[in-house]
């Protein structure tokens, strides 16, 4: 990016619980398809259409318009190397960008690491949601991770407005750094501190928000909202993340039913954030990744899908170049991998892809290595 | 029985054990804290009062260990006297660790749990044997993949490097990479039986199998000891070495006693209190690697008797802790899930640690989120007057007289949550604070919310942060 | 004289059932099993807080050679779960029964009512008042209907049993606190014999009463211990149309089984085999078959009872015993007594 235009933005949005690939980007023109979905197949004719093989599940109606407008890429056939069925250790796999061995450090952490190297702003990186996601984990890094924005802050259980606001203004008092208490202390006194100044700063942005965008009730919708918020706010805040809750996803059973609907849901906040920021002239700044755990497996049970690998993500902004990369892995019996899409490009390609072309920072060094990159941004 | 006895008692608990209420204090502080220290070293011989029937009735999921697991070893030290068995279990699950999120299957990682309660306090060599055969232990770090000729080293490595020994000691290296390999040679055929798949009925214990026929019974050297060793002779050559000696009584100290650097930085960063470390290898040695032998020498010791707020509350101590305090989950109720979700918030998951490292301790639980949460949850339970523990400090606090001074309140909130001490400008500040309105009329109608929210104010204090 | 009485004998016949989470062909953490006049059986499964898992707490209605009716019923969270929270949601369920016109009762020991549904599942109504007065209760466990609709259920935490007239009239009660006869310790299942009997599951206290009607005590058997005719924590009581009782021996896994006077008669550890559904499941997943193929030890594990918790026994002399821990009901034939004909 030069350096005339605004600092570029990550939004990741998490989709827990490993959305079923196969009926996301539907391959309606695959005779398989229909053979391994007797349930849960979509009609080629309400497929949106994105060309004659695939196309966008209908309730992403929102996404197929924003594909239309060139505004996402859709990244087909992402994985990692030996596939891992756990959604809690492929996740962990995908937040700190290592298959191979048990990591702590995320990848966003290191990324926000080198983003505010001297730790200039306690707002670097907001999370919305409940407890912090190990992508954006690495000690050292603050990261302000916010429940409900409007109420976010330190002893919010104190009722009454005058108490709270005296407790507060003890509570800083106390953790002023004393001299001579040693490290630990003045690292515990700093970090009470920045809580207290990130919650202070934050809590100014739903005042200063107007908007005519409405979005949906759902606190994933909220929380996509608070990005919203707090990005307009302009606090300086490079890397925002929430998610849906745990498990939403994972449709092992009455899929028709669930799926559509969190679909429908998601897109809609998706497409309700990318109005909402091109409202305020701020829809250039921002990309986001939607990413999800693993994918499902291709044959279905009767009411939904099992664990599986090979999924399917999406980038989506201004700056990126609308599209489908990677190739659609095989419906063939022969051609999957135990019941399972194959994945043919590794997720850190597309990591890479937005930490090196989006973000200029140095994606070998955050990734441990070099990945061959996508040209998915403009 | 002074204020000191209880104090000490206190923080007895809270490092033997997840903290106490007053009235449990008083109890075991009229007993004496050496037979305390005696009680809590012999939880087989004492009743831990666990009502186990009653809790699997309710939450059925317990029965067969099938789910619910994390709640289940919450349960368990919420609510059982024997603190401390409770406490080394937690202990080991740190260092001996293994991730659920990779073994996938609680029934065998809460078997892994039991063995520590059984074991944790009897002769570490037992110890090392009985992880060494422990099928969640073998799958997480692929000692089922280790064959005869084709080894693979992560069990060998980790045994030395985490378990036993540790990478090295006063800067030097405690073992070669030729030692690694020998190492795993040892233990090649322990393994596990090819499980039950989880559906249609549900999981199955995983077992371990010793395969003979994938043992390498070549010769070994290991350690500078050469033979036809099978794992448990490696196990004994390991216990002999005055770096296990060290390891053990160094997590031991980190643990029970003060925050010390992460265990990568042991090889090189001496212990630090080095003559209290002395004592434990010591005793180590003339117990015959027996735990509790070295317990008993560490929590009479008066290293640990003056070691009072110098450890950081892991956020398990701090969530199991305030509910001790709150005497909330006494009996079973909905939404006990959430409990195991608080801690996972705060940084720590039971059943997953992040890596075979285990947590890293210390200030290192603390980043801004963490702190928020920490302090955001605990405030709102000291906070909630329907918990019979919070009602118990305020007619505490009531039974001082028709008034008291906000120095008084301070002091007395201080004390019933545990002997806290505050810093003195912190101190000062909360009395000033509880002060501004003059004495308090203990019979008022704002008297509790009066108490609770200085407890609110100590809870969010630094110090607070501590035990 | 001849003084043996003739053994009581079973053939295994087959597994029902297998884990499933969310709604189906399945159970999950069952812990109740009635059936109604049509063979039909009902399975309450008591779930889990884990909201993935939706709707999970529910009654599942099949017949005994594994086909699907249906299923009703849902779960609340934690937090919904208020004793005004609607009908038709569960949070800790303990019980099901079915009276003459094929009404399913099924009682909740959190919200602390007896939830009301038609045959076809839909929700009709609950009725149900905390406390320990004369109608009133406290933790409802098990449900049993007489020949006169009248409900008889175990009021746990009163050391109770009380009558009800179906829409929740108090007709009458008894029992108290204690381990003497006609007292209690946080008892679990009941059941109603051919001659109207009552017996009751007397689970802290390890042993099975009897009682008539009335509520006047006949008997008691069981002791604390592993051995023949000893309890660890009993939870479900039948009693077949000969007079055989059949006796859930909880923290034992075992079904034991007893002559119509409470001498032990047999005991059953279970011989489970894969289910339809189960196969059904297998077969989705080659994972699942190779895994079941290469499994050590499979076929012993498989079939022992796990959470052996409630049984029932229709007028065929079947007995289905169903198990929390693993999610499904094993069906025993009892053999008859009676010589069949036939060649020696």
């Amino acid at each position: 990016m030069t350096s005339n235009k605004k600092d570029p933005v990550l939004v990741v949005l998490q989709m827990s619980g490993a959305y079923d690939a196969v009926n996301t980007i539907i391959p309606y023109n695959d005779p398989h398809y229909a053979d391994y979905r007797p349930v849960l197949k979509v009609a080629p004719e309400d497929v949106l259409h994105i060309n004659d093989q695939v196309g966008f599940h209908p309730a992403m109606k929102p996404m197929k318009d924003l594909y239309d407008q060139g505004k996402v890429a859709v990244i087909q056939g992402i994985g990692y190397p030996n596939p891992i069925r756990s959604h809690f250790r492929s996740m962990d796999i995908w937040h700190t960008a290592e298959p191979d061995k048990m990591g702590t450090e995320g990848w966003l952490g290191k990324a926000v690491r080198d983003l505010d190297p001297n730790k200039e702003n306690v707002l670097t990186a907001v999370s919305f949601g409940r407890g912090l996601p190990r992508a954006l984990a690495l000690p050292g890094v603050s990261v302000a991770s916010v429940g409900e924005l409007d109420t976010y802050g330190v002893l919010t259980g104190i009722d009454g407005e005058d108490q709270r606001l005296e407790a507060l203004d003890i509570f800083a008092r106390m953790y002023s750094p004393l001299i001579g208490s040693g490290p630990a202390n003045d690292y515990l006194s700093q970090t009470g501190l920045d809580a207290l100044k990130g919650a202070d700063t934050l809590n100014t942005a739903p005042l200063t928000y107007s908007s005519s965008v409405e979005y949906g009730g759902s606190p994933f919708a909220q929380w996509v909202k608070n990005i919203s918020q707090v990005h307009l706010a302009e606090f300086g805040t490079r890397v925002l993340y929430t998610g849906l809750n745990p498990g939403a996803f994972d449709t092992h059973a009455n899929q028709n039913i669930a799926f559509p609907k969190l679909w429908g849901e998601v897109t809609d906040a998706v497409s309700d954030l990318y109005e909402d920021l091109k409202e305020h002239h701020k829809n250039e700044e921002v990309v986001i990744l939607m990413f999800t755990e693993f994918g499902r497996r291709v044959q279905e049970n009767g009411s939904g899908t099992d664990h599986g690998s090979g999924s399917v993500a999406f980038v989506i902004g201004d700056a990126v170049k609308g599209g489908v990369y990677g190739d659609y892995p095989s419906l063939e019996p022969g051609k999957l991998d135990e019941g399972d899409l194959k994945w043919n490009n590794d997720f850190r390609s597309t990591y890479a892809t937005l930490l090196d072309k989006w973000m200029g920072l140095d994606d070998k060094a955050i990734l441990g290595g070099s990945y061959e990159q996508f040209d998915f941004i403009r | 029985m002074g204020d000191n006895d209880i104090a000490l008692m206190a923080h007895l608990m809270r490092r033997a054990g997840f903290g106490a209420r007053y009235d449990e204090l008083e109890e075991r502080a009229a007993k004496g804290y050496e037979a305390t220290v005696e009680e809590l070293l012999h939880p087989d011989d004492n009743p831990d009062g666990l009502e186990l029937d009653l809790a699997e009735r309710y939450f059925i999921e317990w029965n067969h260990h099938t789910r619910g697991l994390p709640e289940y070893v919450a349960w368990r030290m919420i609510n059982s006297r024997a603190a401390l068995s409770e406490k080394i279990t937690l202990f080991w699950h740190g260092i001996l660790c293994t991730a659920d999120s990779k073994t996938q299957s609680y029934i065998t990682s809460y078997a892994e749990l039991e063995m520590f309660r059984r074991c944790g306090m009897g002769s570490f060599r037992d110890l090392l044997v009985e992880i060494s055969r422990d099928p969640a232990m073998i799958y997480y770090l692929d000692n089922c993949l280790s064959h005869k000729g084709a080894i693979n080293e992560n069990y060998g490595r980790e045994l030395l490097e985490l378990f036993s020994m540790g990478v090295g000691m006063d800067g030097k290296f405690n073992y070669t990479e030729e030692d690694v390999k020998e190492c795993a040679r040892a233990f090649t055929g322990w393994t596990i039986a090819n499980g039950i798949p989880g559906q249609p009925y549900g999981r199955y214990e995983a077992r371990f199998v010793y395969n003979a026929a994938d043992h390498d019974e070549g010769e070994k050297t290991f350690l500078g000891e050469t033979g036809n060793f099978n794992g448990e002779d490696v196990i004994d050559i390991i216990c002999k070495q005055p770096a296990t000696a060290r390891f053990l009584s160094r997590h031991l100290y980190r643990y029970f006693v003060a925050d010390d650097v992460q265990v990568p930085s042991w090889m090189d960063t001496p212990p630090p209190d080095p003559e209290t470390i002395k004592m434990l290898e010591d005793e180590y040695f003339r117990s015959n690697y027996n735990i509790r032998s070295m317990l008993r020498v560490l929590l009479n010791s008066d290293a640990f008797k003056n070691a009072r707020f110098s450890r950081i509350k892991s956020p398990i101590e701090t969530v199991i802790g305030t509910l001790r305090l709150a005497g909330d989950w006494t009996s079973p109720k909905p939404g006990f899930e959430w409990i195991f979700d608080e801690m996972k918030y705060m940084g720590q998951e039971i059943f997953n640690p992040p890596s075979v490292e285990g947590w890293h301790t210390g200030q290192e639980w603390i980043d801004g989120g963490t702190l928020v949460h920490r302090i955001n949850f605990t405030a709102e339970f000291v906070a909630n007057l329907d918990h019979p523990g919070i009602q118990d400090i305020v007619s505490r606090l009531a039974s001082n007289g028709p008034t008291i001074t906000g120095e008084q309140l301070v002091e007395g909130c201080l004390r019933y949550m545990g002997h806290y001490e505050l810093s003195e400008e912190n101190h000062r500040m909360l009395i000033r604070q509880a002060s501004q309105d003059g004495e308090l009329d203990t019979s008022s109608k704002d008297f509790p919310e009066r108490v609770t929210k200085t407890m609110q104010m100590i809870v969010s204090t630094k110090e607070y942060l501590y035990a | 004289m001849v003084t043996e009485i003739a053994p009581v004998t079973f053939q295994y016949s087959h597994t029902i059932g297998r884990q499933e989470v969310r709604s189906g062909t399945g159970f999950f953490n069952p812990v109740a099993i009635t059936h109604d006049a049509d063979s039909l059986l009902y399975v309450l499964s008591r779930g889990t807080e884990t909201p993935a898992f939706y709707p999970c707490k529910r009654v599942t209605v099949f017949s005994v050679d594994e086909e699907f009716v249906r299923d009703f019923g849902h779960k609340f969270h934690p937090h919904e779960a208020v004793p005004s929270a609607p009908d038709g949601g569960f949070m800790w369920p303990t019980s099901v029964a079915i009276d003459s016109e094929g009404k399913v009762y099924v009682a909740d020991e959190w919200l602390q009512r007896i939830t009301i549904f038609d045959s076809e599942g839909n929700c009709l109504g609950s009725w149900g008042k905390t406390g320990n007065g004369d109608g009133e209760f406290d933790r409802p466990s098990g449900l049993a209907f007489d020949k006169e609709d009248n409900l008889y259920m175990v009021d746990s935490r009163n050391s109770r049993v009380q009558v009800f007239t179906r829409d929740g009239k108090f007709i009458r009660k008894w029992g108290s606190f204690g381990d003497g006869d006609g007292q209690f310790d946080m008892p679990w299942g009941i059941e109603i014999d051919h001659n109207g009997d009552v017996y009751v599951a007397d689970w802290r206290n390890d042993r099975i009463q009897k009682f008539t009607a009335e509520g006047q005590f006949l008997m008691k058997f069981g002791t604390s211990g592993s051995g023949d005719g000893e309890f660890n924590r009993p939870t479900g009581v039948a009693v077949d149309k000969d007079g055989i009782i059949y006796v859930a021996d909880f923290k034992n896994d075992r079904l034991q089984v007893f002559h119509r006077d409470g001498t032990f008669a047999a005991k059953l550890t279970g011989e489970a085999t894969l289910s339809s559904w189960g196969r059904e499941r297998v077969e989705l997943d080659p994972t699942i078959t190779r895994g079941r193929e290469i499994a050590q030890g499979l076929q012993e594990r498989e079939k022992v009872f796990a959470g052996p918790v409630a049984v029932d026994v229709d007028d065929e002399n079947r007995v289905f015993v169903t198990e929390v821990a693993r999610h499904r009901v094993q069906v025993f034939q009892k053999q008859s007594a009676i010589f069949q004909g036939g060649l020696l």
